[in-house]
């Protein structure tokens, strides 16, 4: 038989698969070959912070197949275990998420590793990205599901007794009523900006896009500084339909489970809190306008932390808000991602078009 | 304008984000991997479509 000599890179790269399995092994007792690491290579080579396999247990262990997560730099250990720590929190507080099976723990040589349930793709889908989300089937109600669940999540009270030191706290969209404005200055200066006038006006026209504007921060403002409360909120901080899972057979949603806890928050303040998760939501599923509205009409009905009318106000500012917070980051022409501002300008007349019709229905 | 793509694009773009969401990727040439890669294929056309020829794989 001939064989082929291996690259000195691909020698290395096998040595640490083969480290990193006994490492995780070992911490976990079962057998190295029952662990099959996806990504050592990007690891390696710095493209990747986290070292990501799947385990597939057999006698004599009883361990049930699971996910792995190592990381070896301090800063992503500590990243790992605000992760691991914000979605145990966010399993107790009652949002659907992914069970946890080891906390966040350090292996013999210093790993830091996480081990959660392994998720099949045969059991559902995840629209992992843009492509997937644009194809998404009108008639399975992704963006209505998505809804059920974001709904669920926001406005969990945590209780003050419980260390939730992990979770993000101050930035500025969630922070307080002045770095929120701020920012909704900011984001609006930047779209509005002369220079991009041609292109911009050509997805809406700027008197329209204005008075949308100005529309939205009538009805929020009040409502922003009504938010504010001695207690926290969670805040998920990275809603998107690449983190929820949709579960075969569960077409009501009530299978379903959101996932990455990476940047999750807490605030003062629950009509901020309720932005940001419904903003990053909207703005990240530009690709599928009619889950966007679904996504929206959906909230109307099931956001019942807040009264209607409130709740009107909230979602339809929320989706101006996401549209300029991630349009301001795309205008320039030649940005590979100039879709996207394109998309989300484009369809925000229509789609708070649709979502008022509904509210006429509702109210 | 239809746009041509291999599984191997495919599997190269969409199977990372999939892992590192805890989700097990499909096993290669089930009948799932082919639901997918057709799903895929249909979103990436109708966005390249929408953009004069400029993909947007490997964006979140």
């Amino acid at each position: 038989m001939d064989v082929q000599p291996r690259a000195p890179n691909e020698i290395r790269i096998a040595a640490s698969d083969t480290l990193y399995r006994r490492e995780i092994a070992r911490s976990l007792g079962i057998h190295p070959n029952n662990i099959n690491l996806l990504t050592t290579d990007a690891f390696e080579t710095g493209q990747s912070r986290f070292l990501f396999g799947f385990t597939d247990t057999s006698p004599p262990s009883d361990y049930p197949p699971s996910f792995v997560k190592l990381a070896k730099e301090p800063s992503h250990k500590e990243q790992l275990q605000r992760e691991v720590k914000s979605m145990e929190l966010a399993k107790k507080m009652g949002i659907p998420t992914i069970h946890v099976h080891n906390g966040y723990f350090e292996s013999p040589l210093g790993y830091g590793i996480i081990r959660l349930k392994k998720i099949d793709i045969e059991e559902g889908l995840l629209l992992a990205n843009d492509e997937l989300i644009a194809a998404a089937p009108k008639d399975k109600h992704f963006g209505s599901r998505a809804a059920l669940l974001i709904a669920a999540s926001i406005g969990k009270r945590i209780q003050p007794n419980i260390d939730t030191s992990f979770l993000l706290r101050g930035q500025k969209r969630l922070g307080s009523e002045q770095t929120f404005w701020e920012l909704w200055d900011e984001e609006n200066q930047t779209v509005l900006s002369s220079r991009y006038d041609a292109y911009r006006n050509q997805l809406i026209p700027r008197d329209e896009l204005l008075s949308i504007l100005i529309k939205s921060r009538v009805d929020l403002e009040s409502l922003v500084i009504q938010g504010y409360s001695d207690d926290e909120y969670f805040v998920h901080n990275d809603t998107s339909p690449s983190n929820c899972f949709f579960t075969n057979g569960s077409e009501v949603g009530n299978q379903d489970i959101l996932l990455d806890f990476e940047q999750a928050a807490a605030t003062h303040n629950i009509v901020l809190g309720a932005i940001t998760d419904i903003s990053d939501f909207y703005n990240r599923a530009w690709a599928n306008p009619e889950m966007q509205q679904e996504f929206l009409c959906t909230l109307l009905q099931e956001l019942k932390q807040f009264p209607l009318t409130d709740r009107y106000k909230i979602i339809r500012g929320a989706a101006v808000f996401g549209t300029m917070f991630a349009s301001q980051f795309y205008m320039d022409d030649n940005h590979p991602r100039n879709i996207k501002a394109k998309y989300l300008l484009q369809h925000l007349q229509s789609n708070l078009a649709d979502f008022d019709s509904f509210w006429a229905l509702q109210s | 304008m239809k746009v041509q793509f291999s599984i191997e694009q495919f599997r190269k773009f969409v199977y990372p984000q999939l892992i590192e969401k805890s989700v097990m990727p499909p096993k290669i040439g089930s009948k799932k991997e082919v639901e997918l890669f057709n799903e895929w294929v249909k979103g990436r056309n109708k966005l390249t479509n929408n953009t004069n020829g400029r993909t947007t794989t490997g964006s979140k």
